[in-house]
């Protein structure tokens, strides 16, 4: 393959979640390379640490420790280096007034967290997709969040 | 005309006298005793008397008894009276404003029976151009003719009138006199009596402690109230100070002499609180003490009404209490509610994560290991899946429920029919199997809250999917109109409000009717997972939406023959 390797970050504390969003990424060969951090301040260390190269999107839990996935979005949005990173909400919860706000804030895709195997790869699978295929315009509300 | 008569003849009235002088003017042949020359020596002799006298004398003479009188009966004729025409006339045409009781009196003289005698006789005659109020002592004598017949009625006369007034006057004064002492008395009476009235009513009322202070707080005055009250009999407190009703303290902080002062300086001091009895126990006391003046405005002492409030005062304290203990309950309710919505959110918000890991990792098993499974090992875990989609559908169920309370309720006026087909259209996707037909009737413009109403919709348009008969096509008829609150029958709303009336009617299993209030409570299910899953909190969320609108529901149903569910949400939209 002579494709570059898309480069996805994910922001998750919960290990199992972290371990199934690589096996999701394992069997649907996407060309992809993830990079993993564990909570909120550790991700805006690496964001902000300008040696490294910007990932292609970002996978954004919003229950985590020391620094929160809200947190964590409104302080990409407010950065001029980090704002147009596209950061696909991937939470557990959903509830109809939080996702709006995510989407105000400046969120790209919202995923809710799916409880079967086969979702889950389906939805990472739309979500990588819409980002290298639509680039940087955000969606609307409408088509804010990605389900199966 | 001056006639000469021979003085011989006419000696009875040659006097000098004003009456002499018209007899002897007057023509008489035009009267029935005809000229003096003829008249006989008895009337002659009468009228000499007559006309000589310095007492009042009048004479009727003759059967027709012509009129004579004196210089001194004159006066009591008055002017622009009888005088001077009724001399020499006969006695009816004189006197006809008195005949009637004058002639009984002459037939009496006339018919021999004698003198008449009347003393202060009201007579009144016309004299002075008008009637007039006479009074007269007279006497009514016979006068005999030369035959020893009575001939004549000689009247001797005084007129009383004037001394009658007097005695009028005086007698109506003394009457006068007695009727305003009478009036005084009987007022002087009845100021005793109201004076005693009054100080028995003082005296008697038990209610109230009334007396009497004098300007240094001494008690003067006792009634039964105050005895009851405070204990003292009025032998035992008269003369000692009314401070002693006020407990140490406030004797110490000069309450009873501030109180005084305030009254002295403003009329009145009002004042409430814990006051002494004799035997040492106390009283909560309503006291107003107002000030008694002088004509000089000096305040010479105050009068004191206390009221025992004791048994007021604990009822009030009571409920105070009372309020105090409902509200901080209010408070733990409101603090224990907060903590159920947090942690109803937080727990099935958690709840989710784990659950969510069985399910996948189960999910990841199913797809890789199956092969290796055992068909009872596949049987299992089947089960154990399901067991864990219910508990899915239970924990976002409580999600739902939790979140009715908690989100912000804003109101937006919206068309019904906007939201109706929005989720009809959801709900036809998510139910394709079912095939069922979902009607939309005429809709009404309402404000409501979006997500709420939406969830509503979804719960009863689901249940009503959800509840179709095994082999029907399930049938739904949504509908909505504004009523009068007073049209409604089936629940008791503000008659005179607009409501907007929606109603989703089914063709499913129905229910029986004594379920209509308790398929509405939390948990509550009436068939088993087998029949027909559910978690039994659906129409409990609706039910709460519809409070949240302050509206009302009711379900109307029958077993297999289909639900109608009412909502009436209140027209709050301006007109």
């Amino acid at each position: 393959m002579t494709e570059k390797l898309i480069q996805l970050l994910l922001a998750d504390d919960d290990k199992d979640d972290c371990d199934l969003f690589k096996e999701a990424l394992d069997e649907l060969s996407l060309h992809t390379k993830l990079e993993v951090v564990h909570d909120g301040e550790q991700l805006m260390q690496l964001l902000t640490n300008k040696t490294i190269v910007l990932p292609r999107m970002l996978f954004l839990d919003l229950n985590m420790p020391r620094k929160n996935g809200f947190e964590c979005l409104s302080e990409i949005k407010q950065n001029d280096m980090l704002k147009d990173l596209p950061v696909i909400i991937f939470s557990t919860s959903y509830d109809h007034d939080i996702v709006s706000l995510l989407h105000t804030n400046g969120g790209h895709y919202y995923i809710s967290k799916p409880n079967e195997f086969t979702k889950l790869k389906d939805v990472i699978h739309a979500a990588v997709s819409a980002v290298t295929q639509k680039g940087y315009i955000k969606p609307d509300r409408d088509n804010f969040v990605l389900e199966f | 005309m001056t006639l000469e008569k021979p003085p011989h003849i006419l000696q009875f009235f040659s006097g000098s006298g004003e009456m002499a002088a018209l007899m002897r003017e007057k023509d008489w042949s035009n009267t029935s005793i005809g000229d003096p020359a003829t008249w006989p020596q008895s009337l002659r002799t009468t009228l000499s008397i007559v006309l000589n006298s310095k007492f009042p004398m009048f004479l009727w003479w003759g059967p027709e008894l012509i009129c004579f009188y004196n210089d001194a009966y004159r006066p009591s004729l008055g002017i622009n009276g009888k005088h001077p025409f009724i001399l020499g006339i006969p006695a009816e045409q004189a006197w006809p404003e008195v005949w009637d009781f004058i002639k009984p009196l002459i037939d009496q003289v006339l018919s021999g029976k004698g003198a008449t005698w009347h003393k202060d006789q009201f007579l009144p005659i016309f004299r002075n151009g008008r009637m007039e109020d006479v009074y007269w002592t007279f006497s009514y004598s016979p006068v005999h003719d030369e035959s020893g017949n009575v001939a004549g009625v000689l009247v001797t006369c005084t007129e009383t009138t004037d001394m009658q007034g007097q005695r009028v006057f005086a007698s109506e004064l003394e009457k006068q006199v007695k009727e305003r002492t009478e009036e005084l008395t009987r007022l002087n009476e009845s100021l005793a009596k109201s004076e005693q009235r009054y100080h028995l009513m003082v005296e008697e009322v038990e209610d109230y402690a009334i007396l009497y202070l004098n300007r240094n707080g001494i008690v003067e005055n006792w009634n039964k109230g105050a005895e009851k009250i405070k204990g003292y009999t009025a032998e035992e407190i008269i003369g000692k100070s009314f401070s002693i009703f006020y407990p140490e303290q406030e004797r110490k902080d000069r309450l009873p002499e501030k109180l005084l002062q305030l009254a002295a300086e403003k009329g009145k001091a009002i004042h409430e609180g814990w006051r002494v009895r004799k035997d040492g126990s106390l009283f909560w006391a309503s006291v107003a003490i107002t000030a008694v003046h002088d004509t000089k405005n000096n305040v010479i002492g105050f009068s004191k009404v206390t009221h025992d409030l004791t048994e007021k005062k604990a009822a009030d304290d009571k409920l105070k209490l009372n309020a105090e203990q409902l509200e901080q309950k209010n408070k733990d309710l409101q603090k224990m509610n907060t903590e159920l919505q947090s942690f109803a959110y937080v727990s099935s918000h958690d709840l989710q994560e784990p659950l969510r890991k069985i399910q996948t990792f189960a999910s990841r098993i199913m797809s890789k290991e199956m092969q290796t499974l055992s068909e009872s090992g596949k049987d299992y875990f089947r089960r154990m899946q399901e067991a864990a989609a219910r508990m899915q559908t239970l924990i976002q169920d409580l999600l739902a429920y939790s979140r009715t309370n908690t989100t912000d309720r804003v109101f937006e006026s919206i068309d019904l029919a906007d939201i109706v087909n929005e989720v009809k259209t959801d709900i036809k996707e998510t139910h394709a199997e079912k095939e069922a037909v979902i009607e939309v009737g005429q809709m009404c413009e309402i404000n409501i809250i979006p997500f709420q109403f939406r969830q509503l919709l979804y719960n009863l348009i689901g249940n009503a999917i959800k509840f179709s008969k095994p082999g029907v096509k399930p049938h739904i008829r949504i509908e909505s109109e504004m009523v009068k609150g007073n049209t409604v029958k089936k629940v008791s709303l503000s008659p005179q409000k607009n409501y907007c009336h929606i109603s989703i009617t089914d063709n499913g299993i129905g229910f029986d009717p004594q379920y209509k209030d308790r398929i509405f409570e939390v948990f509550q299910r009436l068939h088993g997972n087998e029949e027909y899953s559910g978690t039994g909190i659906g129409l409990a969320i609706v039910k709460k939406i519809v409070e949240n609108h302050h509206g009302a529901i009711t379900a109307t149903g029958e077993l297999n023959k289909g639900a109608t569910f009412d909502i009436y949400l209140p027209n709050t939209l301006p007109k």
